[in-house]
């Protein structure tokens, strides 16, 4: 093969954001692949506990409809990473997705599905066995190493997929190959080495599109094409390096770490063509020992929140001196004490707009400068119960708080809503954040692989 | 580059078309300053320092954990770790992306 020609349609599946103009363009210039990538850590480990995606299920369905369509019509594979934080709740979310779309559309395809749940006997086996897994970057809040404690804690863990399962895969007579949590550079890298291409120059590529974009790899460089004109970023070198290269990385020379090596970039050459067209090449594969990252994440308990906002410029000052949310704190607690309810089941968080809300202690600012000041009160309670009554506490001391020498004794902050109190449910924190190292086929079997045919006849064909 | 009469120095906002923070992975944050053309860049280059960033944060500076620029881009890459992992209950920014404002305060010298 001389040249594959690449496109991953949208930023995130089910976000959108591709005109039909666009689309159709796009179609005429004869991709030879579409992938899509639907799984990140960013929005947070809320949606690896929960199971949910982060985007919604019309969203999503647009995105997918789009993408099989096209895919079958040009009889070209699609490769996608499924269901938010990829676990296997909210991927199997999606196949019921694709499986109405095959029904609405009567098509009929055959894809592999991987997915990227671990084991935690597995994980447990081989700690026991001397593997030692150690945390992707250090940080004070995490253990160095994980242990079986931390495994048992987590709710769900993932497994982040190199291009290798991706690729045995494609071996098979599939049309398409859908997988939960994956490195979204995995999905155009697979196609790229199955067809032969280098593994340096190839995840160059995959880099800069991995978030969407065209890409046209070659043997020695790699093209990219702006399609989209509304596009700015595809349209200059410092566009495409500023997005594909700085973003979401720790390091621009080394943007990309796989399991099994990472890409070197150091001497890479980005060249300006004419039309907005990008030229690269020059990334270097460089091996590193066969790791994957597992994300794992704990429930802390249910969160109930409020939401409230004060404008008086006396009582604002005793915000900013602290003696106002301390005392609310000390009186909240004394009355859930009262109720029953001991400390040790639940948190109370205070968190001021207005007022470090946003860079906590990181903010240069010493003083309150704005009128008015916004507060949610998070709760997390051990159950869901408790979660609710806490926050009622914590709302009346808020609201009502004797603070000596006020005159505001109807209420010293507005409540934004009826009912005030808003239950949110389980609540997760990451907990695991570390590389696995696997050995020979393991690499293969931590990810199960099934064929699914599309539409489904019932829920047998899923095993 | 805005040139101001009598001023040694030049603000940050006058010499990047990017300066942005984002996660990089839950436990870090990540600072990407793209300068408009290579003599801003040179000067970032010159003159921003892993000092320079804990300063302006008021954090000890083994919490930058790296300061990396990438020529081809004229970009520089900042690194901090995280206070709160991302999306504890700690944390009010789950994407952080907004924590690079201390870095607008950057005064270079001119040459």
């Amino acid at each position: 093969m001389k040249e594959l020609k690449l496109f991953g349609p949208f930023g995130n599946l089910g976000y959108g954001g591709v005109s039909e103009e666009v689309w159709e363009r796009t179609m005429a210039w004869k991709p030879d692949v579409i992938f899509q990538q639907g799984t990140s850590s960013d929005p947070g480990p809320g949606y690896l506990g929960t199971g949910k995606c982060y985007a919604d299920r019309a969203g999503i369905k647009h995105d997918l409809e789009k993408m099989i369509c096209s895919a079958l019509k040009l009889e070209i594979p699609f490769l996608g990473s499924l269901g938010g934080g990829g676990g296997n709740e909210a991927l199997d979310w999606n196949l019921e997705i694709i499986d109405e779309i095959a029904r609405e559309n009567r098509l009929k395809f055959k894809a592999a599905v991987i997915s990227s749940e671990v084991d935690k006997e597995f994980i447990k086996e081989k700690l026991r066995k001397g593997a030692r897994a150690k945390i992707v970057d250090p940080h004070s809040k995490l253990p160095e190493y994980l242990t079986p404690k931390m495994v048992d804690e987590s709710k769900v863990i993932v497994s982040q997929m190199g291009p290798e399962p991706l690729m045995k895969a494609l071996d098979q007579d599939v049309q398409m190959v859908l997988t939960g949590r994956a490195n979204d550079t995995s999905l155009p890298l697979a196609i790229a080495l199955k067809k032969g291409f280098p593994k340096g120059l190839s995840l160059q590529m995959a880099k800069v599109i991995e978030c969407s974009g065209w890409a046209v790899l070659r043997k020695d460089h790699i093209l990219f094409p702006s399609l989209d004109p509304q596009k700015e970023r595809f349209k200059s070198v410092t566009g495409i390096i500023s997005h594909g290269v700085f973003y979401e990385r720790r390091d621009p020379n080394r943007p990309e770490y796989m399991p099994g090596g990472h890409l070197d970039i150091t001497r890479a050459k980005w060249e300006q063509m004419e039309a907005g067209t990008t030229k690269a090449s020059g990334g270097v594969w460089v091996d590193d020992p066969y790791t994957v990252k597992l994300e794992g994440v704990k429930m802390i308990g249910y969160r109930t929140i409020c939401v409230a906002g004060m404008r008086d410029p006396w009582l604002i000052s005793k915000v900013e001196d602290g003696s106002y949310l301390k005392m609310a704190r000390e009186t909240a607690v004394k009355k859930i004490s009262e109720a029953g309810i001991p400390p040790e089941d639940y948190q109370i968080y205070y968190k001021v707009y207005g007022w470090k809300g946003v860079m906590g202690d990181l903010e240069p600012e010493t003083k309150i400068t704005s009128p008015e000041l916004g507060f949610i009160i998070d709760v997390i309670g051990k159950t869901p119960e408790i979660s609710r009554s806490v926050c009622m506490f914590a709302r009346l001391q808020l609201l009502h708080l004797p603070y000596p020498g006020r005159l505001t004794t109807a209420g010293n902050v507005a409540i934004a809503f009826s009912p005030s109190d808003i239950y949110v449910g389980e609540t997760y924190v990451f907990n695991i954040w570390h590389l696995l190292p696997l050995e020979g086929e393991e690499k293969y079997k931590i990810f199960k692989t099934r064929i699914v045919k599309f539409p489904r006849t019932g829920k047998g064909d899923m095993k | 580059m805005m040139e101001e009469k009598g001023k040694k120095t030049v603000n940050i906002l006058d010499l990047v078309s990017i300066l942005r923070s984002k996660n990089a992975g839950p436990l870090y944050l990540g600072f990407d300053l793209i300068f408009k053309d290579q003599k801003g860049y040179e000067l970032g280059k010159k003159y921003i320092t892993k000092k320079m960033i804990a300063g302006l944060y008021k954090i000890p500076e083994e919490r930058v954990a790296d300061l990396i620029p990438y020529d081809p881009g004229m970009g520089i890459k900042v690194t901090i770790t995280r206070s709160a992992i991302s999306g504890d209950p700690e944390d009010m920014d789950v994407y952080g992306s907004q924590q690079h404002v201390p870095l607008l305060g950057i005064e270079l010298p001119r040459k």
